[in-house]
């Protein structure tokens, strides 16, 4: 018999399968501005408490995504991953000074000065999330936000074994995993790659109207269940994104 | 008409004589070498070292710039593939050789394996634009470091990451005009293969260098000897002949060779 959980919005649950099954993968496509970065909190927050919660960021400070939890109200006892920050202080930073330098030359006083060390090997941050994912204890909730970082920075066929490897790991122990990314900007090997591993996809778009914008979230695919796919409209209000 | 060719040729003869006769100097501080060369190497010149491994192109190298640094002239040695702590340990062996040179800065060291690293030039192949960064960073320590004595050791090592040898020749002609334009006098080490033709791994380093001094090996009677040539300097005039090379606790001495029963070994 299958178990659900929710995916933290009650509305958008009941027009799924009353939750979703344990085990399931859901890619959430976004266009900028729709609301995919709040989506992804709901759903972080709506684990904590039953699930193992971790949060993987590639593009906001942890400070940012707790204070956001808070004005929603949302408990926010969730272990945030931030390959963002990381990534700047381990190869950014390091390319900045180097572009400096190459523009500059070195100065004077830092040619003596050790360069870094060697055994500061280059990270490979998508290893670093599967890793983090493989300690998990069961059960957990997995938020990728987003999966773009990784696309624009990796191999993309080893992007999506990593996926693979993710959403293996979630069926098996009977997690859940919600993945973020942008829509049409890939090649489509590498997007129907995605698509066929996933369970389900969201997305979220706005539609500019006379005095605003309408705001549409589309259920394009339900493994198993294709009459669950279809077109409500959201609002966000202050407990987060609800259907109307 | 005649007579005035004869008379311009005198005076270019004398030209020339003087030229030479009063370019500054750059004295290695190795006495038979710098008689070998009339007083020296002509100052802002660049110099090839070339020879196979165990010739003693590192020893002369570093010399050069001991002695130099003993005169009170800042010498830089650039280290390509050895580390200078262990470069250091080497020289520690000879009497005319100061750690407290190092120490204060007259003798300095530089890692380019550290350089490489701070300039993100950590590749197999260099593109036009890292070339030139690199030209860049080591004129700027010359000339902000008031550089007098280089020693680029080994330019082969640099060379190898060179795409083509238009790029070689444009790294060494740019280098070499930039340092000499400072008065900086450098002696590039070159590795030569044993069975190397020409004076350079190249072709192109010993086209373009002002010098060449050529060091080698020389079996005679069971021994092996060190021998050592200046093949070319421009700006002074200076014996092409061999000789042999000694590596002593007091530096290198240099001796006429004695050529019967020799076998040149490269």
């Amino acid at each position: 018999m299958k178990e659900y959980t929710t995916l933290g919005i009650e509305t958008l649950d009941k027009a799924l399968m009353n939750g979703i099954p344990k085990g399931y993968t859901i890619l959430l496509y976004g266009s900028p501005g729709s609301g995919t970065e709040l989506f992804a909190k709901q759903f972080a927050a709506a684990g904590v408490g039953k699930e193992n919660v971790i949060y993987f960021t590639t593009i906001e400070r942890d400070e940012d995504i707790i204070a956001t939890m808070k004005d929603f109200g949302w408990n926010t006892n969730i272990k945030i991953v931030n390959i963002g920050v990381e990534y700047y202080q381990k190869v950014l930073e390091k390319e900045l000074i180097i572009s400096r330098y190459r523009e500059e030359g070195i100065p004077i006083n830092e040619i003596f000065q050790p360069a870094r060390k060697k055994e500061e090997k280059e990270i490979n941050f998508l290893t670093k999330v599967t890793y983090e994912v493989s300690k998990l204890k069961p059960p957990f909730r997995i938020v990728i936000d987003s999966l773009d970082f990784f696309m624009n920075n990796y191999d993309r066929a080893k992007v999506i074994s990593a996926l693979r490897t993710i959403k293996a790991h979630a069926q098996y122990y009977g997690g859940v995993a919600l993945i973020t990314m942008l829509n049409n900007v890939y090649d489509t090997t590498s997007q129907s790659g995605i698509e066929e591993i996933v369970d389900i996809i969201l997305e979220l778009e706005m539609r500019r109207i006379e005095n605003g914008f309408e705001k549409y979230l589309i259920v394009k695919k339900v493994r198993n269940h294709p009459e669950k796919v279809g077109i409500f409209r959201y609002n966000v209000d202050k407990n987060g994104i609800v259907l109307v | 008409m005649k007579y005035w060719l004869r008379k311009l040729d005198i005076w270019l003869r004398i030209y020339y004589f003087v030229m030479i006769a009063t370019r500054e100097r750059c004295k290695t501080g190795i006495e038979e070498l710098d008689s070998i060369l009339n007083g020296g190497i002509p100052r802002g010149n660049t110099v090839l070292v070339t020879g196979s491994c165990g010739t003693g192109k590192t020893t002369l190298s570093l010399e050069f710039l001991t002695r130099g640094a003993l005169m009170g002239e800042r010498s830089m040695y650039i280290s390509v593939t050895e580390v200078p702590e262990k470069l250091i340990e080497n020289m520690s062996t000879y009497e005319f050789f100061d750690k407290n040179l190092v120490k204060e800065k007259k003798l300095i060291f530089v890692d380019l394996q550290e350089i490489y690293v701070k300039l993100g030039l950590e590749k197999l192949e260099f593109t036009l634009e890292d070339v030139n960064i690199l030209v860049e960073q080591i004129i700027k320590m010359v000339k902000e470091l008031g550089i007098k004595r280089l020693v680029i050791d080994s330019i082969t090592s640099i060379c190898y990451r060179l795409t083509s040898r238009e790029q070689i020749r444009e790294f060494i002609l740019q280098l070499g005009k930039a340092l000499s334009d400072m008065g900086c006098t450098t002696l590039l080490v070159s590795e030569l293969l044993p069975s190397a033709a020409g004076y350079s791994q190249y072709g192109v380093e010993e086209a373009i260098a002002d010098g060449i001094i050529l060091m080698g090996n020389l079996e005679r009677r069971g021994d092996l000897l060190r021998t050592i040539q200046v093949i070319k300097m421009r700006g002074t005039t200076h014996s092409r002949a061999k000789y042999v090379l000694d590596l002593t606790p007091i530096g290198i001495l240099l001796a006429p060779l004695l050529k019967g029963g020799s076998v040149e070994v490269r």
